[in-house]
């Protein structure tokens, strides 16, 4: 006697979905090599982020690091940089980084900017003397190359050429920042200014 | 169920995944942060070089031995420069002839791939001086360009006339096996519901011969 195979409604399988889903893996595994290797800074571009995502990089409510109360306060005055894009010979410009437990505020002030530019600067973790300020200060090194764990601020100078931002961050920066560099934020190669940040008569606790 | 319902299920079921495939493969693969940094320049950023200046030698930290290298030359109102197709010398220097350069300032555009296999990009600004100029100037330093068999500079091109998106070259053809194994697995499902769909009802042997 034979007996033929009832049919019956095949389940579903999953194997195809999951050729694409291992596709989906390798391919994000590819792009992301380095095999967790700190990545650096894009050259020249702006980490990632657009003109409109750079230019955000501020809060204009907070209260800027030069008037927060109870905190270490450390400022520097803008020096220009070798690599400042032509034209750039009257700018001008104060940084300040406050610190009390509440974390780090950070304050860019500067005149002489191109109007309409986008600008960009960095909390950095070397001195200016140090090429240039060196890489961005990060408080975990080799973590994400964005805030939070870096400390960006981006604005755009008004028509007056003058520039100014303010961010804050929840974790204190320490020792571990001691200057400040701005470009245009679509032209990171050109580092416009650097500021060496120093308590003195300007710091308080 | 009808044809047309078998095909839509079966494209409804594999577009999520697809979707969700395309979608990590593009978020992950634009150029960004990448090994690769620019490491010094001729006429490098901030430069002022003497007008007439004809090489471009990039330096950056990684460069990939057979990968991209755009370079283009944009003057002070915007407009390409001709520029040679850009050549790399070894893993970290990109040499590229100029028209002799015009007194003025002038925006190098670079895309590259990075010995990591990421694509890097970026963009920074030099001032090309007249002669008659008191102001100090930078010295050209072509180093190892200046022995290369460069290609002349024919062609006035933005990064963008360069036909790259900025994504690495995997990129392209990941998305195209992804997008073949997807209509593979439409039409798979598909075949695979009619089948189910068309084949006769259950038989036993005690149904007997047909008659």
């Amino acid at each position: 006697m034979s007996r033929m195979r009832a049919l019956r409604p095949r389940p579903a399988r999953p194997a195809s979905g999951a050729a694409l889903v291992g596709a989906l893996a390798l391919t994000t595994v590819l792009a992301g090599c380095g095999g967790g290797e700190p990545e650096e800074e894009s050259s020249g571009g702006m980490d990632g982020m657009s003109m409109e995502q750079m230019a955000s990089m501020n809060e204009p409510d907070a209260t800027p690091a030069d008037e927060v109360r109870q905190a270490d306060l450390a400022a520097g005055e803008f020096q220009l940089l070798d690599t400042a894009p032509p034209g750039s010979d009257d700018v001008a410009g104060t940084a300040w980084v406050a610190q009390n437990k509440k974390g780090t505020t950070v304050t860019v002030r500067l005149t002489g900017l191109e109007p309409g530019e986008v600008y960009a600067a960095h909390l950095h973790a070397e001195t200016c003397e140090t090429d240039d300020g060196g890489p961005h200060f990060a408080f975990e090194e080799g973590g994400p190359e964005v805030p939070p764990n870096e400390v960006h601020l981006g604005f755009t100078a008004d028509d007056d050429g003058t520039g100014e931002a303010t961010v804050t961050n929840d974790r204190e920066v320490g020792d571990g920042a001691p200057a400040v560099v701005v470009h245009p934020a679509d032209a990171q190669d050109n580092r416009l200014a650097c500021a060496d940040l120093q308590s003195g008569p300007g710091g308080r606790r | 169920m009808t044809r047309g319902g078998t095909s839509r299920r079966a494209v409804a079921a594999t577009v999520p995944t697809v979707g969700l495939a395309l979608a990590g493969l593009v978020l992950a693969a634009g150029p960004a942060s990448a090994h690769g940094d620019l490491a010094a320049g001729s006429p490098g950023p901030g430069d002022a070089v003497p007008a007439g200046t004809d090489l471009l030698r990039l330096d950056f930290d990684g460069l990939a031995d057979d990968g991209r290298a755009f370079v283009a030359l944009l003057d002070d109102e915007g407009r390409p420069v001709a520029v040679g197709d850009a050549t790399v010398l070894d893993d970290r220097t990109a040499c590229a002839t100029t028209a002799p350069l015009e007194p003025g300032v002038y925006d190098v555009e670079y895309l590259l791939d990075a010995d990591d296999g990421h694509t890097f990009d970026g963009r920074y600004s030099f001032e090309a001086l007249a002669d008659s100029t008191s102001q100090p100037t930078d010295d050209p330093a072509p180093g190892p360009c200046a022995e290369a068999d460069l290609a002349p500079a024919t062609e006035a091109r933005t990064l963008a006339d360069f036909g790259s998106s900025g994504l690495p070259t995997w990129v392209p053809v990941g998305l195209g096996v992804l997008a073949v194994g997807a209509v593979g697995l439409v039409v798979a499902r598909v075949r695979r519901d009619r089948g189910g769909a068309e084949e006769p009802a259950p038989q036993t042997a005690d149904a007997g011969p047909p008659a």
